[in-house]
This record gives C-alpha cells, structure tokens and sequence, in this order.
C-alpha cells in the first residue's frame, strides 16, 4: 500500500538498490540450514502468534465477547467459505479489484506516456497533479455516492482515483529514464516516433510500469474494501464485515472477513511479485519494498 | 526535438484527460423550470410510461405497492409497479435526482435541502405517517426524565441531521432547553442498543425490533417521536420523492401511480387485513413476524409536510423559509373515471 | 567585486523572468482549468460541479467568517480541523514511534527477523482501514480509539522500511563502531538509525499520507465532530458547495502535510550526510 507514496523519489532507487544488494549478498552467503531455520522460526513465529491470540482470549484477558479464540475464528473462516453467498461476496470485491486495477492501468499509463514524452506538458501539469494527488480518495466518498449512487460505479470512480497516481508516475519516471542515446542511436537509423516508442521507450519503462501496478494493485483493494465498509449497502467484503460488525454479536465473522481481507491482500502482493519478477528480474532496482 | 505541434497536442490531451476524470459520470443538470402546477388534466388511465420501478423497503409501509399489484388496482390504470429494494435515503435520493429511478422513499429532511440546493424534485405522495410509541427516544439513566434532560448528553440516531434528530432537538427546545447542547452520534440500528448498555450513548433513537431490546433493558421513553402531543400529531415519516424532469415528461403515469398505489393501494391495504398481510407475505415476512405486526399508519393523501422545512428553519438548518407545497404534486380528482 | 556589481541588474531582470516562467508552468494549467470549469459550470449548471467562484465564497464563510476574537476562524477550523489534525498527528507520531522502535530491533536480530517476518508480511497485508470495526469493538467510539486506529495504520509501514532499512546496513560500519569500542547504544542513535535514515523516511512519508487518510475514515463512523463529519453533515443537507469547500481544503491540507515531510526530510538527511562525512 504504498499508495498514497509519491511517484518514485529520487532517493527511493537510491535506498532500493543498497538493500536489494545487501539481501542479495545475504542471501547468497546463506547456507541451506540457515534458510531451513528461517522457515521453522517463521513457523514458531506464526504458531506463537496465534497461542498467544488464543490464549488471552480462553483467560479472559480481554473479552471473548471482543476477541474470541482465534480457533473459533479460524473455523468461522473455513465455515464462511463453504457458504456460497460468502464466496459472491468475495468475487464481487474481487472482480471490483480487477475492473478498477484495468481502469487505472489503461488511464494511467497512455497519460503516462504522454506526459512523459513531453517535458513541458510534465511540468505544466504536475501542479495539478500534485494538488490532486494529495486528496485521500476516502473523502470523495460523500460526494460520489450522489452523484453515481453507491453500486459498482461508485466504488470504481473512487479507487481509480487512488489507483492511478503510482501507475502514472511510474510510467512517466520510466518514459523519462530511457537512455537518451539509445533513442538518438534508434533516430540514426531512421526509426519513426512510434517505431522508437515500441522498440526502445516501453521496454525501458515497463519495469517502472510494472511496479506501479503492482503498488496500484494494493491501493485498488484497500480502497474498495474501505469504501464498501463506509458506503454500507454496496455488496462486498467490506460490506460484508460492516454488516457483521453492526450485528452485535458477530464479532468471530468480523474477524474472519478481515482475516479474509488480509489473505486477499497477502495473495495480491505475492502474485503481482512474482509475475513482476519473472518478467523483470533483470532489474532489481526498481523492484519496490513497502 | 519534438515538434511544437506534438506539444500541443500532448497538451490537449492531457487537458482533455483531466477533464474527463473530472466530469466523470457528469451530473444531473439543474432546474431551471418552476414545478408545474399539480396534475389536474392528468389522465390515470393513459399512462406513458407503463412500467415502474421505483425504490424502497420492502416493510409493512410499502404495503401499498403489493396491494396495489396483486388485487388488480395497478391494472386498472394500465401499470405495474416494482420496487426495488434501496439501501438508504441518501442513495435513493441520488438515483432520483439523477434520473436512475423516477421515484424512490425519501423524507422531507433530505428532499428540502435537496430542493434548496437546486434539484428538480417533486414529492408525489406520502408514504407513512407516525403511530404512536413506534419511534421512540429511550434512556436507561433515571435522572433523565424529560427532554431538557438530554442537554449535555450524547445520543444516538440514525443519520445525522436526519427526521429523527430534528425532532428530539426540537423536543429538548420546547422543554425549555437547548438542543444545541446535545451531542449526536451517527449509529446503525443494530448498535444502538449495545451502544446504551456500554455506556458509549446515554439515549437512543429506536423503531420496531430495535425498540424492543431497548426495552428488555428496562429503558424509559423519554419522547415519542411518531405523536409527541402537543408538538407533532401524526409525524410526516416517509414521502414518494420523483424526478422532476421525469414528472413533467410524463403526468399521467404521475396520476396512475397516485391513483393505484398512493390512493387506492393504501386505502386496501388500511381497510382489507387479509390483502395486508398477503402483501407482508409478498415481502418474506414468517406468520409469526406477520403475527407481530403493527399496522403502520398509511395516510392515503399527500398533504403537504410543512412541519419538516418549519422544524429545520427553526433548528438553524436551513436559512430561508422554504414553501413544501411549491414542489408538492397533489393527487388526482379523477382516479374513478 | 565590480564585476557582480555590474551584473546585478541584468541578473535580477533574468531572476524574475525565471520567476514569472516557473510560475507559468506551476500554476498556468491550473488557472486554466478552473477558468474552464468556472466557465462551463456558468454556462450549463450542475448541481454537483458548483463553480470555482461560489466554492471559494462557500469557502470563506465556511472557514473564515468567524469573530475577530478567533482570527475569523470559524469552529470548522478550530474544531473540526483542529480535530482532525490533532488527532492525525498523535496517531502520526505514536505510529511512527512505535514502527522505528519495533522496526531497528527486528532489524538488528537476524533471528526476530526470521521469527516475525511471516507475521509482519500478513498483518501489513491486511488493509488497515478494515480492522477499524475492530477498533471500535474493543475501544469503543471515542477519540482514542481514533488516534489508535491511526498510529496502527501508520505503523507497518514505518516499521518495513526501518526493519529493511537497519538490516540492510553493512556489517563493517557496525564493526568499525565496536572497535572504536562505542557503547551498544550509542552505536544505535548515532550509526544504526542515521545510516538507516533515508529508509525510514520513506516509510514516514508514506505514513504520513496514510495518517490523513486513516483520520477521515475514522471520522466517518461514530464522529461527533472532524472533517470526515462534516464531509457527512455536509452530504446529509446536500450541501455540494459545502463538500467541495472540504475537499479543497483536504486536498490543500495533504499537499502542506507533503511539502512539510519533505523539507523535513531534506533538512535530517542533508544534517545526516554532513555528520558522516565529518566522522
């Protein structure tokens, strides 16, 4: 979620690329046993975790009633997910995820383009960009919801304008990067405008373009599940967990609809990473951490 | 190098990208034309529009619309009436101002303001007006007695600035306090109750269900929000809100909609038990809930609710006097021809 | 000497011409664009698009109509943003504390590293805004909860970028400190959390948007006052110039909050790397 992050700063490769090379290096004088250890203490850490969870609550530290056994919500959890209705509830957020991720993607990155390619009209613009920019899109909520109700419209309007901003600015940064000689070299052999932009711009900035969907990625989810949670009705997880939340006495399916979310949120970072790095893992530099 | 040419395109472009974002969905466009004046030459038996759909709950106060449709009363005006069931008045009230549905439940306390503020809405009928000890304010704290009470108090309603704020500030004020010394908080129906038990709210804004549990607590009612003598009779609840562009494209399927569903619907539905509780029936109520109900005061009339813009004008809430009337479509004479 | 002296004109003449160009390009478009908005929402009326004209006038009487006694500053700004604000920046801090604290110590410990970092990778997964029921369930409605809520969201990323940041420290910087025989905790304020600076700047700006954005969404439940209560107070009465008066002001707020967190970082690292290259 680093979402709300600005484009990428001039300090951030900097940064990125001293820890991409000091996990590097780590990794490479790790031994087998060591990266085993890392797996059990992952383990213990985890199991520990949910002890502890399931502990307080059995005692009664805090309030079964607010926090009950996590064993409870673990089985609510597997409960919810044999129930049809639950699964639509959460392909309905997911399938918001992809329409609003598509938008931003096909929004931001011709914008992108556009604004990275001409200088001027960058620097003409980035006021407004910034002014914009710096909005949190929760806000809009009120507004929008006159205007477009508070179905699928609504949520989309509001997570592309969340989404678009770190796929924009990576693809302008990326367009900007690309070697200048190179686009010089491709002139000399007569290349046309649009020959260099296919042949040697959008390789260039497709890492940058990658990472900023994979950061919009995050942002999409976050804000859907937020809007779904506060617009009330909208079908949905967040819904789903407000409506849980404002019956009282189920608060094990609060917890499990967030646990949900994380999951969801835990498998779209680990997918996007994956597919990122298999296609651009020949630059590391521009991998993002956050 | 690129060319100047290219950059004013890219300009353009991009000028044209940020607009677009900015007028996304665009917006209904504002009125400019008075509301015409009632429906008089209206003919309920030549509607334009023959089906609707209209927005709603599907609870006992909308008991007029099934009644209407199952006992062949939309029928007769050549209609047929759905309703789609809304999530709350705030979304209702946008579907209607933007032309999404021509006609949606929405009360006086957001269609005044909505007017106000410039949009071209009409109130075609009422849908429920208050019976009495149904919406209640409960305490648990004995020392609130009365509604001056509640001064420096918090309480709980749903929505704020909503119908049922309005009145327990104006109740609190008529006690001889000041409401603006009570503190509201925006809660769900379902959290009042454990809201008041733990402390969080000293009174809550109850209905039905809600209402109950309240009591179970051992609650008192410290004001009656359908009938507070003295203050209100019978409180305006609900009123059928339609888009004004749509009423005046479209007058007789105004007419044939009060006739079956405003007028006759809930004529039936007050004097015929057994289409009622069809119609609850038609709403997926168990016989025990049916068994439960309370029959909802359904007025058969569209009055116009002036207590509402009197009541938000006396609060603050709105500047100006605003004349309910003006945008208050009244029913047809002729629904019998 | 003389030379400057001669060239001072020619060099002011050139200054406001740079001037005057810079301001072009930062603001041009955007006075453009809200004389086209004004000129369209003047030409054809939209009830949710209110000119620029009337939300500036909206704005004023909002914001600035209050008694020479609080500056003109109405209760909006004294306390709905001051609310707001206050609240953000307590949650902004606690969070952040919080998150560079628990951040070097698992940065420093390969094995609390290797314990927490499943945990820490789901937990962040998580998006904050959805654990807010949670927070109102165990801390009620009132504004600890609130600042809670903020310093949590704010936390995880403060706490990633520390973590990375302190671990991906080299070793030698660290050795050379123990045999200049530094104490443990010396060696933490004055070599560790420097030299991990940049990182935990990084998660710092984005925790400081985060922090705004977790004050609105928690001021859009159970508020009693708040710029996420009145953007709903403002809805309920369909107050549309009344909304985008919030807006702008949310959208001013976020981009000083930006600017502030950049000129802050700008000012500790600019410190930071003259300090190291004194050593």
């Amino acid at each position: 979620m680093s979402t709300f992050t600005s484009p990428i700063r001039k300090t951030e490769p900097d940064g990125e690329s001293t820890s991409a090379f000091a996990t590097l290096a780590v990794k490479r004088s790790r031994k087998k046993s060591t990266r085993r250890r890392a797996l059990w203490l992952g383990l213990a850490g985890v199991l520990g975790l949910i002890a502890i969870l399931e502990i307080v609550s059995r005692l009664g530290l805090v309030d079964p009633q607010f926090l009950p056994p996590f064993s409870t919500v673990i089985m609510t959890m597997i409960g919810l997910f044999a129930d049809p209705s639950f699964l639509m509830v959460v392909g309905s957020t997911l399938l918001t995820w992809l329409l609003g991720l598509s938008i931003s993607a096909l929004l931001g990155i011709p914008l992108g383009f556009l604004l990275g390619l001409s200088g001027r009209t960058y620097r003409a613009t980035r006021t407004v960009f910034e002014l914009v920019r710096t909005l949190p899109a929760v806000a809009l909520i009120p507004l929008v919801i006159m205007i477009a109700g508070n179905g699928l419209e609504m949520k989309l309007i509001i997570a592309v304008y969340a989404a678009i901003w770190p796929i924009l600015f990576n693809t302008i940064y990326g367009v900007r990067g690309t070697d200048p000689k190179a686009t010089e070299m491709a002139r000399s052999f007569t290349l046309g405008g649009a020959e260099i932009i296919r042949r040697i711009v959008l390789p260039s900035a497709a890492p940058f373009i990658a990472t900023g969907i994979r950061v919009s990625s995050s942002i999409v989810l976050i804000v859907i599940i937020t809007v779904e949670l506060i617009a009330g009705g909208a079908t949905g997880l967040g819904a789903f967990i407000s409506q849980m939340r404002v019956q009282g006495d189920r608060v094990q399916e609060v917890y499990a609809g967030i646990l949900v979310a994380g999951l969801l949120g835990l498998a779209i970072n680990v997918l996007l990473g994956i597919l990122e790095r298999r296609f651009f893992s020949w630059d590391t530099t521009t991998r993002g951490g956050v | 190098m690129k060319s100047k040419t290219q950059r004013s395109i890219g300009m353009l472009a991009a000028t044209a990208a940020i607009l677009a974002l900015a007028a996304c969905s665009g917006g209904g466009a504002a009125p400019d034309t008075a509301p015409s004046e009632g429906s008089g030459e209206a003919d309920p038996f030549a509607p334009e529009q023959k089906e609707l759909v209209v927005a709603g709950y599907p609870q006992n106060a909308f008991a007029s619309i099934p009644v209407a449709m199952q006992n062949g009363i939309a029928e007769e005006y050549g209609i047929s009436v759905e309703l789609q069931p809304a999530e709350n008045a705030p979304a209702m009230l946008a579907q209607v101002i933007s032309g999404a549905i021509p006609i949606g439940a929405v009360n006086g306390f957001f269609s005044v303001p909505a007017s106000i503020e410039g949009a071209d809405v009409r109130i075609i009928g009422e849908v429920l007006r208050g019976t009495e000890d149904t919406q209640t304010v409960e305490v648990l704290d004995e020392s609130i007695k009365t509604p001056k009470d509640l001064e420096g108090k918090r309480v709980g309603v749903v929505g704020l600035l909503s119908g049922h704020q309005a009145r327990i500030e104006t109740a609190v004020n008529a006690d001889g306090g000041d409401s603006s010394k009570v503190e509201f908080v925006n809660l769900p129906w379902a959290e009042m109750v454990p809201n008041l038990q733990n402390d969080q709210v000293d009174a809550v804004s109850v209905t039905s269900i809600f209402q109950d549990a309240a009591r179970a607590l051992g609650t008192q009612k410290v004001i009656d929000l359908a009938i507070e003598p003295g203050l209100w009779p019978e409180f305006p609840d609900a009123q059928w809100l339609a888009n004004g562009a749509w009423v005046d494209a479209n007058p007789n399927t105004v007419a044939a909609f009060q006739c079956a569903v405003v007028l006759r619907g809930a004529e039936m539905a007050n004097e015929d038990q057994e289409a009622y509780e069809d119609a609850l029936r038609f709403f997926k109520y168990t016989e025990e809930g049916i068994a439960n109900d309370i029959h909802p005061n359904l007025p058969a009339a569209n009055e116009p609710a002036t207590i509402i813009p009197e009541m938000m004008h006396e609060l603050g809430w709105i500047d100006e006097e605003f004349d309910i009337a003006a945008i208050t479509v009244p029913l047809p004479t002729n629904c019998d021809a | 000497m003389s030379t400057s002296t001669v060239a001072a004109p020619n060099m002011v003449v050139r200054g406001l011409k740079d001037l005057s160009i810079r301001f072009l390009y930062g603001f041009g478009f955007l006075i453009v664009l809200i004389l086209v908005w004004e000129w369209a929402t003047v030409a054809v009326p939209s009830l949710f698009f209110p000119p620029p004209s009337r939300i500036l006038r909206t704005s004023m009487e909002l914001f600035f109509s209050g008694s020479p006694a609080h500056l003109f500053l109405t209760e909006a700004i004294t306390v709905d943003v001051a609310g707001t604000v206050s609240r953000m920046l307590l949650g902004f801090i606690i969070g952040s504390t919080v998150g560079i604290l628990a951040g070097t110590a698992i940065g420093r410990s390969m094995i609390l590293r290797e314990l927490t970092d499943p945990n820490v990778e789901f937990l962040r997964s998580i998006p904050a805004t959805a654990t807010l029921p949670l927070f109102i369930i165990l801390l009620g409605g009132d504004d600890g909860m609130r600042i809670a809520f903020i310093a949590y969201a704010v936390m995880w990323f403060v706490l990633i970028n520390t973590t990375s940041g302190v671990a991906s420290i080299h070793r030698t910087l660290i050795d050379t400190a123990h045999t200049f025989r530094i104490g443990r905790i010396k060696t933490l304020f004055r070599v560790i959390i420097p030299a991990a600076m940049p990182r935990i700047f990084a998660g710092l700006r984005i925790g400081s948007t985060v922090s705004l954005l977790a004050a609105i969404v928690s001021e859009l439940m159970l508020a009693t006052n708040g710029i996420g209560h009145r953007l709903i107070l403002a809805q309920n009465m369909f107050k549309m110039a009344d909304l985008w008066s919030w807006l702008v002001l949310l959208a001013i707020l976020g981009f000083l909050l930006n600017t502030l967190m950049e000129v802050i970082e700008r000012k500790v690292l600019a410190w930071d790397s003259l300090a190291r290259s004194q050593e």
